[in-house]
């Protein structure tokens, strides 16, 4: 039926696929195999939502497949911590950013996850916790750095204080000029906040995996 | 059809000598007989070797319902509705072996949006296949070792499920 189709029309067959029938037929033939490995079906399936789910980490979830009739596709990628789940080890999933996420196991292992390629990367040991830290992603000076910097919860309460200022000025529970002030006041404390508070986790990840 | 339009019609002769005749308007959907008639290659009836008269004849089902336009934009809603009504029942043909010729004919024809839903009718239809059935349908040779290929099912073996 489908003899000698022409190559780009099983392109186009196989680019509706969702996740799991496309990393199955990849044991179709060595044709397409190497051709379901090319970057253009590894962007079709980064396209979809990936979700981490706390206990199953590392098993991620497709769940924005149109054409299939279950909900979730559970997708599972060479995972950097294979060892640990074995031995039942309580991974966390601190935070996610443009598709990395980071992982943390015990309060002394981080690690950078991509969960696309399946590249992971142990980070240097962090600093010894402070009390209940959160973790987040920022940018580093050049445009392939990403840092993570760990905040304090004083941040998180000066937005929250200036989230309440801006909601109080717009129902008019306050005046436009108190709350400028006001405004303005909480900005600085803000700035002036998050320059003492950020702290780096003393490394800077870049696209090569090395350190700074 | 509107009978009021006074479009030329264009002539198609199918691989087994069925001639059809279409509106130029609505054949125009084709950009391979679109280029045709821009040459000046059009004026006999245009030969399609590779398009049997039973396939060419959905084509130009679908084409001419493609080609209808709304009068306004009440009646563009409906027709899009309508649209995809027609599109999901085209797809739903009796013998698979069409659906393949169908994508052929889009393909040789250039009528992206007809390959378009034709291939993701076939997709629709092997999603939910094994390997050794997708092989079958699409005349594929193993060219795997046992080894290689027990490889590549251990690779990716939560999608053998």
């Amino acid at each position: 039926m489908g003899d000698l189709l022409p190559d780009d029309i099983v392109r186009n067959i196989l680019a509706w696929l969702p996740a799991k029938p496309l990393l199955r037929f990849q044991g179709v033939s060595k044709y397409w195999n190497n051709m379901l490995k090319e970057p253009y079906f590894m962007k079709l399936r980064s396209r979809r939502t990936i979700i981490l789910p706390l206990r199953e980490a590392l098993t991620l979830i497709d769940d924005n497949v149109p054409t299939d009739d279950t909900p979730h596709l559970v997708l599972k990628r060479c995972c950097p911590l294979e060892n640990l789940w074995r031995i039942n080890a309580i991974v966390w999933v601190i935070r996610t950013f443009n598709g990395i996420v980071l992982l943390a196991y015990r309060s002394t292992t981080m690690i950078l996850y991509n969960p696309f390629t399946g590249a992971s990367k142990k980070l240097p040991c962090p600093p010894i916790s402070c009390t209940r830290p959160g973790y987040g992603f920022g940018y580093g000076a050049s445009p392939d750095d990403l840092k993570i910097v760990r905040l304090k919860k004083m941040v998180k309460a000066v937005a929250h204080f200036l989230d309440r200022v801006n909601r109080a000025l717009e129902t008019g529970l306050i005046g436009k000029r108190v709350g400028n002030v006001l405004q303005q006041k909480m900005e600085a404390v803000r700035c002036f906040g998050t320059s003492i508070v950020v702290e780096e986790t003393g490394s800077t990840v870049r696209d090569d995996g090395g350190d700074r | 059809m509107s009978s009021s339009s006074s479009s030329k019609m264009i002539e198609l002769r199918s691989s087994d000598g069925e001639t059809f005749h279409v509106e130029e308007t609505v054949v125009l959907q084709s950009e391979t007989i679109k280029q045709m008639i821009d040459d000046d290659c059009a004026n006999a009836a245009i030969p399609l070797p590779n398009v049997t008269s039973m396939t060419l004849a959905k084509v130009i089902e679908y084409i001419k319902k493609h080609a209808e336009k709304p009068k306004d934009d009440d009646d563009k809603k409906v027709a899009e509705e309508d649209l995809k009504k027609f599109d999901a029942e085209f797809v739903k043909v009796d013998q698979e072996s069409m659906l393949f010729d169908l994508v052929r004919a889009a393909n040789y024809l250039n009528i992206k949006s007809l390959l378009d839903l034709t291939c993701q009718a076939v997709a629709d239809s092997i999603k939910d296949l094994s390997v050794e059935e997708v092989r079958k349908k699409f005349n594929i040779q193993n060219d795997f070792t046992p080894e290689e290929e027990a490889k590549v099912r251990k690779e990716n073996a939560w999608a053998f499920d």
